[in-house]
């Protein structure tokens, strides 16, 4: 406390000032009084000196030395641009990438959602169950049954909001088509986030009902303005989500956008899903199918272990048709912001995690980077803070100056970063989470108080070490004319921290290679398909049952004038595009009791219904036999084509070719005619699978699809004149969709190619700052050496001997410290083991590779100065003394 | 000359602050009762100057060693006490220590010449 009756003690000189010193005064009267009384009137004081005393002793003289410090400051940086712009440089590179980082994360981990209600308060539901056999996850959701049993047997007063996460799909207003994020939620979900209608209406209790649709719309405030150019009719007016048609009765409050970080833009009442899901003939909210998210506001904690009690009770004996939940599901809860839940993360969040550790690391590198240059800086300046301390400079003032430096340096950098951040956190919001609703800019107050906060502490931090090496200083060693720096530990700490930015540099480039490695390895793994010019097109109406008859005569008809069409070159229909569904048929091998089963594959094969040439324009090539041709029709004998896998499993060292299967128990025999490559059915990372093949006409199928393979550069022809014919072909067609067979698989890419382009990138950054610090440190070294080198040029030695001797230390650091960074990757390999592929983090190959990458670009930053030295004139070396 | 009368003697640098730290462990004071007591202990050899005492009463205050108040002294008239705080008092032990040690440092090469 007395430390603070100090600084007290001094505002208080500071803010009475005047009044202050009249106080002084007052008592020195008072004391003059009294020695007049003791009549030794001789000790009189004087009363303007002790005055002026007081004033230097507080404020002005502290004001003063600051002034001092920031103009001395000021004129050394000016006098070596080359450090204050690689300082402010280096700092605002590794500060920068760590607010856009920060401003990334601040969004996920620590902003609750916006418009909502006191967010604190409300609780997310969450379900632990053993999904196999000692398997137990914890997920973020329920079931509609299971939701609907908890909200039965919960108190009353207890409100359950359900909601299923914004997902995409396109809102069609006349002929305009938006792209649109979509939720459904119950009446009740607005109700319990204390979210309000700012025109219209939100959902009423008649919109609760799960069995009767209820086609309504509310609009987010921020999509009414940018969908509808915040048009005040849009109240009533109908548009088209999907298949159905809706009333929009309300916009939101602004500001909400949802309660996960994905925005939404257009709610729909839970009624109206009808997404995927159920059980034959059960509606989908009896049976597995839509995943509920479950919020509610408990009021204390004993009310929601009530709710999580009765809950659990409530959901255990649900039966859920189409999944088996095992007994002991137990619920539990989790604050509003799914970051922090207990529930598995998207890869997209992992991979954001990981990268929150990468961009440490850059930090760290930087920082020993800066660290660096100032221990250089203060070994340059060795004479004159010799001179200044012989003048009689204190050792703490010494500090106070170098921390002034810092603090200039670190304002600086904070520019530099703070445009930084700008930049790659706008990429960085693009590229990891594009989906994400972002309420403010990348630079908000909080991460500008992080980069202001940060670049101080670390340029305060590193220049702890250079300040300890100036106060040590040795006046008659560093003053003695001629004398050369003999700072052992002073190189010794700068080779240290070489070391330690080379190491981590490494091993940001070995993610960076495992990273890469792991996108070749997923690219390159064959789906069996030819994915290069193919494209899919298909019709979308509001109701696509009504058009199937339509559909059935109008495709195949269209891929008949597809072919004359110029760059066509095979063209084909078919029920479902491949990679994006399949369907199953019972299947009996005459002679085996149950269907012959791949050791670790799928179960049972999957059925195309195709049409003659689908093989062609998927690309996958016929191995034995023949393609189905128009003669396989109703009528003629059934046929099939099987994949080679198929093949092998059912018939063993046969000829599979006039083989018999049964599609269904007592069918006629459907004989095999030929065999083609096998091919993925679902993603690109999954089991072996076996596939059979139908013709289209001898099965009940719809043709819904068409596929064409067209020729190189003819795709926007092609499309065009697809749309014209289907067209004309059908009724009153929604819209004509075309997609790339390529970007069917683009999606699943995301994570590597994510990760990979994130540590690309920053191995780069890291690389560079690496670059620049073995550059300074060698340069420095050769600087301080040009006597020795004037020497040994004058004994004879060559310029190869010269830039062999400098090169040959910085690579040995260098080398050091890619082995020490080596083993950092090993050690801190399985962290990112689970976003790799086809590659372990202890990847020889990588590994080498990121040492050899660190070792040229050590060697090309040391060559310069090396350089440099081979070419001292010895005369003028030697004159110099 | 060992009988010549000790006349008014300036005090060593930095010993005046251990001296007021000392005096004011009494209690609190006002300046002049602190220059009063130095003068009397010491029979009037160890005099503070009013330009000494109040800076250093100022420094002390700055440090934190030190608190004051107005306060009405006997004499019915507003003087400033002073008060001195913990990290005074071991600012005190502290120069107390280094001072003894100092002074039988000196008193054995003054005896031993």
């Amino acid at each position: 406390m007395s430390r603070l009756d100090g600084v007290l003690h001094r505002l208080r000189v500071l803010v009475r000032g005047e009044r202050y010193a009249d106080e002084v005064a007052r008592e020195l009267r008072f004391h003059r009084d009294l020695d007049e009384l003791a009549a030794m009137g001789d000790s009189l004081g004087n009363e303007t000196y002790y005055r002026e005393e007081v004033r230097r002793m507080t404020l002005t003289t502290w004001l003063d030395r600051i002034r001092q410090d920031v103009s001395y400051a000021f004129r050394g940086l000016r006098r070596s641009p080359g450090f204050t712009a690689a300082v402010v440089l280096t700092l605002g590179l590794g500060v920068g990438v760590n607010g856009a980082m920060f401003s990334l994360l601040s969004r996920l981990f620590m902003l609750p959602p916006s418009g909502v209600e006191r967010p604190n308060e409300l609780r997310r539901v969450y379900a632990t169950f053993d999904n196999e056999p000692g398997q137990r996850i914890t997920i973020a959701t329920l079931q509609y049954p299971q939701y609907a049993a908890m909200r039965d047997a919960v108190d009353s007063s207890i409100v359950l909001g359900i909601f299923i996460g914004a997902d995409s799909t396109a809102m069609r207003d006349g002929n305009a088509r938006v792209p649109t994020m979509v939720d459904y939620v119950n009446p009740d979900y607005f109700r319990v986030l204390g979210v309000r209608a700012s025109r219209g209406r939100l959902f009423t209790a008649d919109e609760n009902h799960i069995e009767s649709p209820t086609p309504v719309a509310v609009l987010s405030d921020a999509y009414w303005r940018k969908a509808f150019g915040a048009d005040l009719t849009v109240i009533g007016r109908k548009v088209r989500i999907d298949r159905q048609v809706v009333t929009i009765v309300g916009i939101a409050a602004p500001d909400f956008t949802g309660v996960d970080v994905n925005a939404t833009d257009l709610w729909l009442p839970a009624n109206t899903y009808a997404g995927g899901g159920g059980y034959n003939d059960m509606p989908w909210y009896r049976a597995f199918g839509a995943s509920f998210h479950v919020v509610f506001r408990p009021r204390t904690a004993a009310d929601e272990q009530r709710v999580l009690i009765a809950g659990t009770n409530a959901v255990r004996p649900v039966n859920v048709k189409g999944w088996v939940y095992d007994s002991t599901i137990t619920l539990t809860t989790g604050p509003i912001l799914s970051a922090l839940g207990p529930g598995k993360q998207s890869s997209d969040m992992i991979v954001a995690n990981r990268i929150v550790g990468v961009v440490v690391f850059v930090l760290i590198i930087a920082a020993a980077n800066i660290m660096n240059l100032l221990l250089l800086r203060t070994a340059q300046r060795r004479r004159e803070i010799a001179v200044r301390r012989a003048l009689g400079v204190s050792r703490g003032r010494l500090f106070e100056q170098i921390a002034t430096e810092a603090v200039i340096l670190a304002i600086g950098g904070s520019v530099v970063a703070l445009a930084f951040a700008f930049w790659t956190g706008t990429a960085l919001r693009r590229l990891i989470l594009p989906r994400v609703h972002w309420p403010g800019g990348v630079i908000d107050g909080r991460t500008t108080t992080f980069v202001v906060a940060t670049s101080i502490v670390v340029a305060l931090a590193t220049a702890v070490l250079p300040s300890l090496e100036a106060g040590r200083t040795d006046l008659t060693d560093s003053l003695t004319s001629g004398s050369r720096p003999t700072g052992r530990r002073t190189s010794g700490s700068r080779t240290t921290l070489l070391v330690v930015q080379t190491a981590l540099c490494v091993v940001l480039l070995v993610g960076a290679g495992l990273f890469l490695r792991s996108v070749q390895n997923v690219t390159s793994i064959d789906l069996g398909f030819d994915f290069e010019d193919r494209l899919f097109f298909s019709a979308a109406f509001d109701d696509a049952s009504a058009h199937a008859t339509e559909l059935g005569s109008a495709i195949p008809e269209a891929v008949q004038r597809l072919r004359q069409v110029d760059g066509v070159i095979a063209a084909a229909y078919m029920d479902y595009a491949p990679i994006v569904g399949y369907s199953v048929r019972p299947v009996i091998l005459p002679g085996h009791d149950k269907l012959p089963q791949l050791a670790d594959g799928e179960r049972g094969p999957t059925v195309g219904s195709v049409s003659p040439s689908y093989f062609a324009a998927v690309g996958v090539p016929l191995l034995m036999g023949r393609d189905f041709t128009t003669a396989d029709s109703r009528e003629a004998a059934s046929v099939a084509i099987v994949s080679q896998r198929l093949a092998k499993l059912y018939w063993p060292n046969e000829n599979p070719l006039g083989k018999c299967v049964q599609l269904g128990r007592d069918a006629p025999c459907t004989r095999i005619v030929g065999v083609v490559g096998d091919t993925h059915r679902m993603s690109i990372i999954e089991k072996p699978a076996t596939q059979m093949y139908l013709p289209i006409a001898q099965t009940t199928s719809a043709p819904r699809q068409i596929a064409v393979h067209v020729r190189p550069g003819r795709e926007v022809a092609v499309t065009r004149a697809a749309d014209e014919i289907l067209r004309s072909l059908v009724t009153d067609p929604v819209l004509i969709q075309a997609r790339r067979f390529a970007d069917v698989t683009r999606r699943e890419l995301r994570p590597w190619r994510l990760g990979a382009t994130l540590f690309t990138a920053l191995g780069i950054l890291a690389l560079a700052v690496a670059a620049v610090g073995i550059y300074s440190v060698v340069a420095y070294g050769v600087s301080q050496r040009t006597h020795e080198m004037g020497v040994r040029i004058a004994l004879g030695a060559r310029r190869a001997d010269i830039v062999d001797l400098v090169l040959s230390e910085a690579v040995r650091v260098a080398a050091f410290g890619a082995a020490l960074g080596i083993v950092v990757s090993l050690a801190m390999g399985r962290l990112i083991a689970s976003l790799l592929f086809g590659i372990t983090p202890a990847n020889p190959v990588v590994l080498a590779a990121a040492g050899l990458i660190l070792g040229v670009v050590a060697a090309i930053a040391a060559l310069i100065p090396a350089w440099r030295a081979s070419s001292v004139n010895p005369v003028n070396a030697l004159r110099a003394e | 000359m060992s009988d010549t009368p000790v006349s008014r003697q300036d005090l060593p640098l930095g010993t005046l602050d251990m001296l007021i730290l000392r005096t004011l462990t009494l209690g609190s004071l006002h300046g002049y009762a602190i220059a009063q007591h130095i003068a009397k202990l010491s029979d009037g050899v160890l005099r503070v100057e009013q330009g000494s005492l109040y800076p250093a009463l100022e420094r002390l205050l700055n440090k934190g060693w030190v608190t004051a108040k107005w306060a009405e002294s006997p004499t019915k008239r507003q003087a400033r006490y002073c008060t001195i705080t913990r990290t005074g008092r071991k600012q005190l032990e502290l120069k107390e220590s280094t001072y003894a040690q100092v002074s039988l440092a000196i008193a054995r090469v003054m005896g031993k010449a």
